[in-house]
C-alpha cells in the first residue's frame, strides 16, 4: 500500500465530516476562464453506399460434421455481430474478431488464443502457432443466410499471409474497400483459411463477424421507443439493473425492481466507492399505510451487504432503471440490427466543453418485439438492464415476500445489562415524549424515538420489539459511520424509558465497543 | 439555486443541471482537482468528467450533500489521473508534500486490492477520524482530503501555521498508532 492509496481511501469517510472540513470552498462562486478542450482526432466514418453483388462461390471450409453442428449457433446470428468466436483449428483454439474502423479498414484480432492442452491431431502436446491464409472474402447477411459478395474486379482478395504466434495476441488490418468499394450498412463476416505452419496443406475456414452501421435510424428508433413505452405502461414488470462505473471508481450497483401496479420494491446491493445510499428516502405504501424502511441486517455499523428499499412512485422507478437509455437516445446517430438485437451507436460527442468517446446501446427483443435486455456501454460505465421473464403472479408473490412489518425481537433485560457493563451514557428522564399513545405502531415509535436523540443527522434506524416486557427499541446511526450510535427504549405506550449513547472511543488499540447483541455473544 | 432543485434537474434529465452545477460548484470542484493535479487544463477536464459522472449517476443516486457528492467524484478522478501522471513524472506541490507526510503512517504490507482488507482499513479510518476532536479532524481533512496548504488551513481555521503543523503531526501519529497497534500490519 502506498500513501496515495491511503489518501484515496479517505474518500470513504462520511459526507458529514467532509462537509465539516469544507470551509468556504463550496460557497465560492465559479468564475473560471474559458475551458481548454482536448479534442480527439476523429476520423470521419466512411459513407456506406452502394449496391451489393453476391458471388456464386462454393468454398470448401473443411469443416467436419461436428464442427458444422457446433458452429450452427454462430451461423444463426444469436450473438451480436462484433462478438468474437472461438475456432478449433486442428487442435489449436483461436478467438477471432473483426471491427470496421472509421477509416474503412477492417481490424482483425486473434485475441486471445491458446493451444489445447490435450494431445492434438498430430500427436504433439505443445502450443502451436497458426497462419491465416492469403485469400480473404466477405459475406453479407441477406436476412436468411450469409452470401459471399463479389470483389469489384472479380479477382480474389489477396492479403499477405499472417502469422499468429502461439500464445500471443495478434491484430492486423486489411482493406476491404479497395476490393469491394464502400460497404453498405449490414452484417458482414470476413472469411479466411487457417492452417498450422507445419501442415500448410491442411486448411480450415473461419469467420469473424462485423457490422456496418446505418445512418438511417428512424425505423429502429420508432420500434425501440414504442417498446419502451409499452414496458413502462405494463401493469407489472421486474427489471434487474447492474451498473459498473469505470472512470472515477470501481462502483457497482445492482438493483432489482418489481412493480405490481400498486407499489414498487427495490433491492439494492452494496455500493462501493462513493458510499451514497438511498435508503432513508424509501417508503412503501401498503394497504393505505406508508411504511418507512426496515433494515433487517444484523450488522448495522456499516452499509449492509444487501438492503431493501421500496418505492411507491412508479415514475421514479422507471426513471431510475431506464435513465441511461433515455439520455442516450437523443444523441444516437447510427444503428444496425443483428438477429434479435438492435445496436444503437453514437460517435464522439461534446459534453460541457470536452469531447467524449462514443457509446453503444444494445437492445435485445423477444419474438413479440418486447424488450428483453438493454446493454449500455460507454467509456465511463456499463449498465445492463434485464426485463425478467416473470408472470404478474410471480412478481406479486416476490413483492409480497418483502416483509416490511415483522419486527426483530430483542431482550430488554439482557441489553440493559450490556449497556451498563459497557459504560454507555444513560438517560432515564427529561424526555420530550410524555403523552402515552394507544397501541403505537412501528412508524409512530420511530418518530417518537427520533425526538429524543442528541444527533440530528442520523439516517439509519432499526426498530425492534421485546414481547416479554412489551418494550420497543429504536437504534439510530449513520449509514456510513460506525461511531455515533444511540438507542432509545420505549414502553408499549411510546413513553421513552431509556436513552443510551455509545461512548466515544479513547483507545485506538481496541476494536469498537460491541453493540448489546454483540456483547452478549462475548459473554 | 438550492441543491435539491439542482438534483431535481438531474432527475428530470435536464442539461440545465450541469449549468447550475457549474455555476454553484464549478470552482469548488476545480479547486479540489487543481490542488491534486496542479494543472488548470487537466483540472478542467476532471471537472468536466465529474459532471459527466454526476449526470450518469443521478438518477438513481439522490445525494444527501451535493457538494461532497461532487467533491468525492472529482477527487477520485483527480487521484486516478495523478496516479497515471506520476507514473511518468513525479512533481512537487501540495499533494506531493501531503503524500510524503502520510507515508510515515501508511502500512506498507497492506493490500488494498483485497476487498476484505480494504473494507477493514476503511473501517479503521472511519474509527480514527471519528475519534479525533472536531478541530483536529477538520484540520486533518483539510490537509489530506482537500489537499489544502498549511497557510490555507491556518487562514480558514484561525490557527497559526505552527498550530496546524502540530495538529497534523498529532493526527498522523494517532493514525500510525491505529494501524500499527492493531498488530495486523507493518507500518512502512
Amino acid at each position: 500500500m502506498k500513501s496515495v492509496d491511503l489518501f484515496s481511501m479517505l474518500n470513504t469517510l462520511p459526507d458529514a465530516w467532509i462537509q465539516e472540513a469544507e470551509g468556504t470552498m463550496a460557497r465560492q462562486k465559479s468564475g473560471r476562464g474559458r475551458k481548454t478542450i482536448r479534442f480527439l482526432l476523429i476520423a470521419a466514418l466512411v459513407a456506406c453506399l452502394g449496391a451489393t453483388a453476391y458471388a456464386a462461390i462454393a468454398r470448401n471450409l473443411n469443416w467436419t460434421p461436428e464442427q458444422q453442428k457446433a458452429l450452427q449457433e454462430y451461423q444463426d446470428m444469436k450473438y451480436i455481430g462484433v462478438a468474437s468466436k472461438n475456432w478449433d483449428v486442428f487442435g489449436v483454439v483461436v478467438e477471432l474478431s473483426a471491427e470496421l474502423k472509421d477509416d474503412g479498414n477492417l481490424n482483425i484480432t486473434a485475441n486471445p488464443w491458446s493451444a489445447k492442452i490435450a494431445e492434438d491431431t498430430y500427436g504433439e502436446n505443445t502450443e502451436k502457432a497458426l497462419e491465416a491464409g492469403e485469400e480473404y472474402w466477405l459475406e453479407k447477411w441477406d436476412g436468411e443466410a450469409f452470401q459471399e459478395i463479389q470483389t469489384l474486379s472479380g479477382a480474389p482478395w489477396q492479403v499477405s499471409r499472417q502469422s499468429l504466434p502461439a500464445g500471443e495476441n495478434t491484430s492486423w488490418t486489411v482493406d476491404p474497400v479497395r476490393m469491394y468499394g464502400q460497404l453498405e450498412a449490414g452484417i458482414y463476416r470476413v472469411g479466411m483459411m487457417l492452417n498450422t505452419p507445419e501442415h500448410p496443406e491442411n486448411t480450415m475456414g473461419a469467420y469473424a463477424k462485423f457490422i456496418v452501421f446505418s445512418n438511417d435510424i428512424q425505423g429502429y428508433m420508432d420500434d425501440f421507443e414504442n417498446a419502451l413505452a409499452r414496458l413502462k405502461a405494463r401493469q407489472t414488470f421486474h427489471i434487474r439493473s447492474e451498473s459498473y462505473y469505470v472512470m472515477d471508481d470501481q462502483d457497482l450497483t445492482k438493483d432489482i425492481w418489481w412493480d405490481n401496479g400498486n407499489f414498487l420494491a427495490r433491492r439494492c446491493s452494496y455500493i462501493h466507492g462513493l458510499h451514497q445510499f438511498q435508503w432513508d428516502r424509501a417508503e412503501l405504501e401498503w394497504n393505505g399505510q406508508l411504511y418507512s424502511l426496515i433494515w433487517g441486517s444484523e450488522e448495522m455499523d456499516g452499509p449492509p451487504a444487501e438492503m431493501e428499499a421500496v418505492y411507491y412512485d412508479a415514475s421514479d422507478c422507471v426513471k431510475l432503471a431506464l435513465s441511461v437509455t433515455e439520455s442516450f437516445l437523443y444523441r444516437t446517430e447510427q444503428a444496425a440490427a443483428d438477429g434479435d438485437t438492435v445496436i444503437f451507436r453514437k460517435g464522439p460527442f461534446e459534453f460541457w466543453g470536452g469531447v467524449r468517446e462514443g457509446a453503444e446501446l444494445r437492445v435485445q427483443y423477444d419474438a413479440a418485439g418486447e424488450i428483453r435486455k438493454i446493454d449500455y456501454i460507454s467509456e465511463q460505465q456499463t449498465t445492463a438492464i434485464e426485463v425478467m421473464d416473470e408472470t404478474p403472479e410471480q412478481i406479486a408473490e416476490a413483492i409480497a415476500s418483502v416483509d416490511i412489518r415483522a419486527l426483530p425481537a430483542f431482550s430488554y433485560a439482557e441489553e440493559l445489562e450490556a449497556i451498563e457493563a459497557m459504560g454507555y451514557e444513560m438517560r432515564t428522564q427529561g424526555f420530550a415524549g410524555t403523552q402515552p399513545q394507544a397501541s403505537p405502531d412501528r412508524d409512530t415509535i420511530l418518530k417518537l424515538a427520533q425526538k429524543e436523540v442528541a444527533e440530528k443527522g442520523f439516517n439509519m434506524f432499526t426498530v425492534s420489539y421485546d414481547e416479554g416486557t412489551r418494550m420497543w427499541k429504536v437504534e439510530c446511526m449513520y449509514s456510513s459511520n460506525s461511531e455515533p450510535y444511540e438507542v432509545i427504549y420505549l414502553d408499549s405506550t411510546g413513553i421513552p424509558k431509556l436513552h443510551a449513547v455509545r461512548p466515544p472511543r479513547e483507545d485506538y488499540t481496541t476494536e469498537g465497543l460491541p453493540k448489546p447483541q454483540q456483547w452478549k455473544l462475548l459473554q | 439555486m438550492d441543491d435539491q432543485a439542482i438534483i431535481d434537474l438531474y432527475w428530470d434529465r435536464s442539461e440545465e443541471a450541469i449549468v447550475q452545477t457549474d455555476k454553484k460548484y464549478g470552482k469548488y470542484c476545480f479547486t479540489i482537482a487543481n490542488r491534486i493535479l496542479e494543472n488548470p487544463d487537466d483540472s478542467e477536464e476532471c471537472v468536466s468528467d465529474t459532471y459527466m459522472s454526476a449526470w450518469n449517476r443521478m438518477p438513481p443516486v439522490r445525494p444527501q450533500i451535493l457538494s461532497v457528492f461532487l467533491g468525492k467524484i472529482t477527487r477520485n478522478i483527480s487521484v486516478s489521473r495523478w496516479r497515471k501522471q506520476s507514473a511518468v513524472k513525479r512533481g512537487g506541490g501540495t499533494v506531493a508534500v501531503a503524500l510524503e507526510e502520510l507515508e510515515a503512517c501508511t502500512p506498507s504490507s497492506w493490500d488494498v486490492t483485497q476487498e476484505m482488507e480494504r473494507k477493514e482499513l476503511e473501517a479503521r479510518l472511519r474509527d480514527f477520524c471519528g475519534g479525533l476532536p472536531t478541530q483536529e479532524r477538520i484540520v486533518f481533512l483539510k490537509r489530506y482530503w482537500y489537499a489544502e496548504s498549511l497557510g490555507e488551513i491556518a487562514a480558514e481555521t484561525g490557527l497559526s501555521q505552527s498550530a496546524v503543523k502540530s495538529s497534523l503531526y498529532r493526527s498522523r501519529k494517532k493514525l500510525g498508532a491505529v494501524l500499527k497497534k492493531e498488530g495486523l500490519y507493518e507500518v512502512g
